[in-house]
């Protein structure tokens, strides 16, 4: 246990390592095209302008308050499901290092969380523009989006980060785990109520109740002012909370073997 | 003060075939991961100034040898105690982005190595050294591999480590780039205090050694000691 808290706290202080080596990698996402990471942006505004009104017409509301439904709840689930799906083979694209040094296994970790952060606040024009374009934007509101964002992504961020471990150590110790688990975020992603919206009054369903993802992502819709949502804090935390143990298992049990699997 | 000693150190790796990959064939499966002792019960004291080579067939634990010290494997058992800061020349290519231009590349690189990321006149004399000046904006990618593995030499030679692991001599380049670069190796080895080079080339090892261990099944079968 203290062996794994301290390979933490190492990874954070290396910090230069895996900030810069995650700026780089979106650098190359500029260097190949023009617009770089922002075509993720235009494409995701595709998505939610050729979705955004068929979506409101079946479920029977605004196309601009859908719009900003829609496209905070793609966002973050694209952060998410991005960082989760990328940490299956986080270890085996860093091969190279983890042969011949022995820096701690989560800065890999780290420098893929970075890179998704960056990637998201790049998206993260769109709903803005969005409330802008809705012109309700007050005092209130742009202090709640210049602190409540930056803080809930840093919360979402430490969930991942041991969700990571998770999926990284066993999808590099088993690698037919990596395809189940890219299915099972599909899965997820249908669950979670990214597209469609569970308005008031149906919280107790199972599919919500247990769904971490659900509390991230209406924790974001609250911050973006959207109807019928509100902060989870308490929920973010439990989740949290319960996901170190596991990630401190499956570190004990397999870390020392990762070097001889990749 | 650069120290290091192994005691009695072995390594056993497990052996992972497509099988053992399998978390199906782990639940239900009948299959027993193999164990390997690529290391098997060795000693070793260096200190500073002991110019240390490793001479052995493929596969008589080497690169094991050289990855134990540079504490990406962990020793089995036995014990292992390194003082000093150590560079790891195993892979030269190591951290390398191929997307990125040369002078990205060489800051990453000084990163990862726990260098001052922002001595300039450390970056220059790099540029200088790789001869790569007209192309260092290019991403590297777009170099020759000959060019790719100046740059990687360039980067990882100029500091000077207190414990330096080198797998094979690095010949790289072209005839005039070689002559530079056997000159600043010798260089290196001369300041580092202690380096540690595998080879299977004994008249090489023999030229810059002052001991040679001979590895044969993961074992140290015998040493050799040249007078300088």
């Amino acid at each position: 246990m203290r062996l794994f808290f301290s390979e933490i706290f190492k990874s954070l202080k290396f910090w230069r390592f895996w900030y810069f080596y995650a700026l780089q990698d979106v650098k190359n996402k500029y260097s190949r095209s023009y617009l770089g990471p922002l075509w993720v942006t235009i494409s995701m505004s595709v998505t939610v302008l050729a979705m955004g009104p068929l979506y409101s017409s079946l479920f029977g509301n605004q196309v601009h308050g859908y719009a900003l439904y829609l496209s905070t709840g793609l966002i973050f689930w694209a952060f998410i499901s991005t960082s989760i799906s990328e940490s299956c083979d986080v270890f085996i694209n860093s091969s190279s290092f983890i042969k011949q040094t022995d820096f701690p296994l989560f800065i890999y970790i780290l420098r893929l969380l970075a890179r998704n952060v960056i990637l998201l606040m790049h998206n993260l024009v769109i709903p803005i523009f969005l409330l802008l374009i809705g012109g309700n934007v007050d005092f209130t509101l742009f202090l709640r989006l210049i602190t409540l964002l930056p803080l809930l992504i840093f919360f979402i961020s430490i969930f991942l980060f041991f969700v990571c471990i998770v999926t990284s150590i066993m999808c590099t110790r088993f690698r037919d785990l990596s395809p189940m688990v890219q299915s099972g975020l599909q899965l997820i992603m249908f669950l979670t109520p990214v597209f469609w919206g569970i308005g008031d009054g149906r919280h107790s369903s199972l599919y919500i109740l247990f769904n971490p993802f659900y509390y991230l992502i209406d924790s974001a819709r609250y911050i973006f002012d959207i109807p019928d949502s509100s902060l989870h804090p308490r929920a973010i935390a439990l989740f949290s909370i319960v996901m170190v143990p596991l990630a401190m298992l499956t570190y004990k049990k397999l870390s020392s073997r990762m070097v001889y699997c990749i | 003060m650069s120290h290091i000693s192994l005691k009695n150190v072995s390594i056993t790796i497990p052996v992972y075939t497509s099988d053992s990959f399998s978390v199906k064939k782990k639940l239900f499966g009948k299959y027993k991961t193999e164990y390997k002792d690529i290391l098997k019960n060795i000693n070793l004291e260096v200190t500073d100034g002991e110019r240390v080579g490793i001479y052995g067939h493929n596969g008589s634990g080497k690169t094991s040898f050289l990855r134990l010290l540079a504490g990406a494997y962990k020793p089995t058992s036995g014990n292992c105690k390194i003082e000093g800061r150590i560079t790891s020349l195993i892979d030269i290519g190591m951290g390398l982005d191929p997307e990125a231009s040369g002078y990205a590349n060489i800051i990453l690189k000084l990163i990862s190595l726990g260098m001052d990321y922002k001595d300039t006149k450390l970056i220059k004399s790099i540029v200088d050294f790789s001869g790569l000046t007209d192309v260092i904006h290019h991403p590297i990618r777009t170099y020759s591999s000959g060019m790719g593995v100046r740059l990687a030499f360039s980067i990882s030679t100029c500091i000077t480590p207190e414990i330096l692991l080198l797998d094979e001599w690095l010949s790289v380049g072209d005839a005039d780039f070689i002559a530079k670069s056997q000159s600043r190796m010798m260089e290196l080895t001369k300041k580092s205090p202690i380096i540690v080079v595998a080879s299977h080339d004994m008249g090489l090892l023999k030229k810059i050694c002052n001991k040679i261990l001979l590895f044969e099944n993961g074992t140290i079968i015998d040493q050799i000691y040249v007078n300088d």
